[in-house]
């Protein structure tokens, strides 16, 4: 079954659908959350609503050839991981006076970065606060703009452009640390 | 990477991360689910879909769920528009000509009465209580022991041409709030310059004009209290015959119009005895032409639900209702108040429209019958204790509390029936009116 043809199917309220669907992107759709929402538990529980919103909100889906599908169902789990997020209040931010913590480190290279396994960059990803790592996520992978990424957040954009800034450095250090222990 | 937008410079080894990130080829087993976790999940998932009635009909679930939004958008609208309406004729001043005849009244201060050349002219005062003049026509002529006709406008004198003159000790009990251009009805026989049939016992229009007809005057009002008596015993009772004299003379006839002003005393005892019969009837014609204030109806009650099916309840219960009234215009020097105590029953059937957790909207029709318990005129309990019939439809939300208990919040309108009854109550005389109301319902069979 395609894609296209599987999306047509939820729309139609297809239970055997429901759970192909599942079955296929259950896995991917819970690491997506899991960037968000580091705790396991509180990430499964927030699958479980994502499928239900899915599920809900199927029919607003419009296909945009192969892939479209993992996208929109990626964007919904987003989506509902900052709700999470901004109901437990997590999102805290930072004064702007406070800039101690920008100075400057020595960034990693690209070689650094491509041999670093991605299950490794991804653990030293779920170890940023909150705040930082969400704005990351947000900027990197979902390609959100400052302004975006406040008006998803409830924040303003300054203290988005503040939270990257924070988490790029403890990254980079956090990257460097990793090479230097495996170095050895 | 999905950027594809303008973005501030980012490092390269940073967009290296972001494309790590986005192929998702991590093999972290922390990062995993197991088989068991995932069947765990989907069971979970597919229980909930159940409970919203389940895949197959998804389409239709999510159909209802915006059927649902869009519902309780207009139910809460509904609830306010009940509460706003409820507020406005609870605040708004009263439309009642009567009611507002009364408030016209109230702010005409009772000056001390005297003689004024200048205002005896009463064919020249502006003409009022239209209704009244009209009503008191008709109940006169339909009364009249001789079949009477009326020649033209009936009456009369001004309060003040009547009292300054020295006939006015007859009209010693005229009511006070009177105001000066007031008119008042009266029968005569054959005083020449008020312009009377002898022969036909014709009503007249009756204008005092100067001092020197006090004596003409005098006649005329004992001819006219003879007439209305004899009318009265023949045709006892007669209310109406008696509701015109109560105009002129109110059943406190015997007390001083004006302290300390003896030639105000009543001293016609015709008018005393036609007073105090009267008094002692309650005549119902003085009573509906007296002026009445209803307060808004506070009812409270207990009622019980029963589900007959998913969406539809039978509601029932018990509640008392009080209407009171202040009524002004039936004694001359002050207001009494009337207070009506039903005790009733309410049959209403509920039909669910949306249900989400511990929140119902529902709309429902409702009959309700109620018994009045007591009645109290003037705080003397009175043996008139008429039955009232109900209609009304209305919406409401409720709020579970415990399974067998719901607050709920309920606007709605009603139709009160008229009953045979000739107390003057808020329902007689606003038969449609909006409620809104507020409580506790149990609901003893109820499981959730």
């Amino acid at each position: 079954m395609t894609e296209r043809e599987l999306s047509d199917e939820v729309k139609r309220g297809n239970r055997r659908a429901y759970g192909l669907l599942y079955e296929c992107y259950a896995q991917q759709l819970y690491r997506v959350i899991l960037r968000y929402v580091t705790e396991r538990e509180v990430a499964k529980d927030l699958l479980q609503e994502c499928f239900l919103a899915i599920f809900d909100k199927i029919s607003q889906y419009q296909y945009r050839g192969e892939g479209s599908l993992l996208a929109w169902l990626s964007r919904l789990c987003v989506n509902e991981s900052l709700m999470h997020l901004r109901r437990e209040k997590r999102m805290t931010t930072i004064s702007l006076e406070d800039r101690d913590d920008l100075l400057l480190v020595t960034e990693p290279t690209v070689e650094e970065i491509e041999t670093i396994p991605t299950a490794e960059l991804e653990r030293l990803i779920s170890q940023l606060p909150d705040g930082y790592r969400t704005v990351l996520l947000l900027f990197l992978v979902e390609g959100k703009s400052h302004k975006e990424i406040a008006k998803l957040l409830g924040i303003n954009e300054k203290s988005s452009s503040s939270q990257l800034a924070r988490a790029k450095k403890q990254l980079a250090t956090a990257v460097k640390a990793w090479h230097t222990k495996n170095a050895k | 990477m999905k950027r594809d937008k303008q973005q501030p410079q980012i490092p390269s080894w940073l967009e290296q991360v972001g494309q790590k990130l986005d192929q998702q080829a991590g093999n972290d087993p922390d990062g995993q689910l197991s088989p068991q976790e995932l069947a765990s999940l989907w069971a979970g998932i597919e229980a909930r879909l159940d409970a919203h009635k389940g895949a197959k009909t998804s389409p239709k679930l999510f159909l209802s769920l915006r059927l649902k939004k869009v519902m309780s958008y207009a139910a809460g609208v509904a609830v306010l528009l009940g509460i706003s309406l409820s507020v406005y004729l609870f605040t708004r001043p009263s439309t009642n000509p009567s009611e507002r005849t009364l408030l016209a009244k109230q702010e005409t201060p009772i000056a001390p009465i005297q003689t004024n050349p200048a205002n005896q002219n009463s064919s020249k005062l502006p003409k009022q209580s239209e209704p009244i003049t009209k009503g008191k026509i008709e109940e006169i002529v339909a009364t009249t022991p001789k079949e009477a006709s009326i020649s033209k406008p009936p009456l009369l004198a001004t309060t003040e041409a009547f009292v300054g003159e020295e006939v006015a000790p007859d009209f010693a009990t005229i009511p006070l709030d009177i105001t000066p251009s007031e008119e008042i009805y009266a029968f005569s026989s054959d005083v020449d310059n008020i312009g009377v049939n002898s022969e036909s016992e014709q009503i007249d229009l009756v204008t005092v004009e100067e001092p020197s007809v006090a004596s003409a005057k005098q006649t005329f009002v004992e001819e006219a209290l003879a007439l209305i008596d004899d009318g009265y015993n023949r045709k006892a009772p007669n209310h109406l015959t008696l509701a015109t004299v109560g105009n002129l003379f109110s059943p406190h006839s015997t007390e001083p119009l004006v302290a300390g002003s003896p030639q105000f005393r009543p001293h016609s005892s015709r008018a005393t005895a036609s007073s105090l019969a009267m008094r002692g009837n309650e005549s119902e014609l003085l009573y509906k032409h007296a002026t009445f204030k209803h307060s808004i109806p506070i009812s409270v009650g207990v009622r019980a639900s029963y589900q007959l099916s998913p969406h539809l309840a039978l509601e029932s219960g018990v509640r008392y209702t009080l209407l009171h009234s202040t009524i002004s215009e039936y004694y001359p020097d002050r207001r009494i108040s009337q207070q009506i105590h039903y005790l009733g029953i309410p049959l209403a059937v509920n039909i669910s429209i949306y249900r989400y957790k511990r929140l119902e909207l529902y709309g429902g029709m409702e009959l309700g019958v109620d018994k009045a318990i007591s009645t109290i005129f003037d705080k003397k309990r009175i043996s008139e204790n008429p039955w009232q019939f109900s209609v009304g439809a209305k919406g409401g939300i409720s709020i579970s509390i415990i399974p067998e208990l719901s607050v709920y919040f309920s606007p709605g309108i009603s139709y009160y029936f008229k009953n045979n009854s000739y107390l003057r109550t808020y329902y007689k005389e606003h038969p449609f009116n909006v409620s809104f109301s507020m409580g506790l319902r149990f609901l003893p069979f109820a499981r959730w």
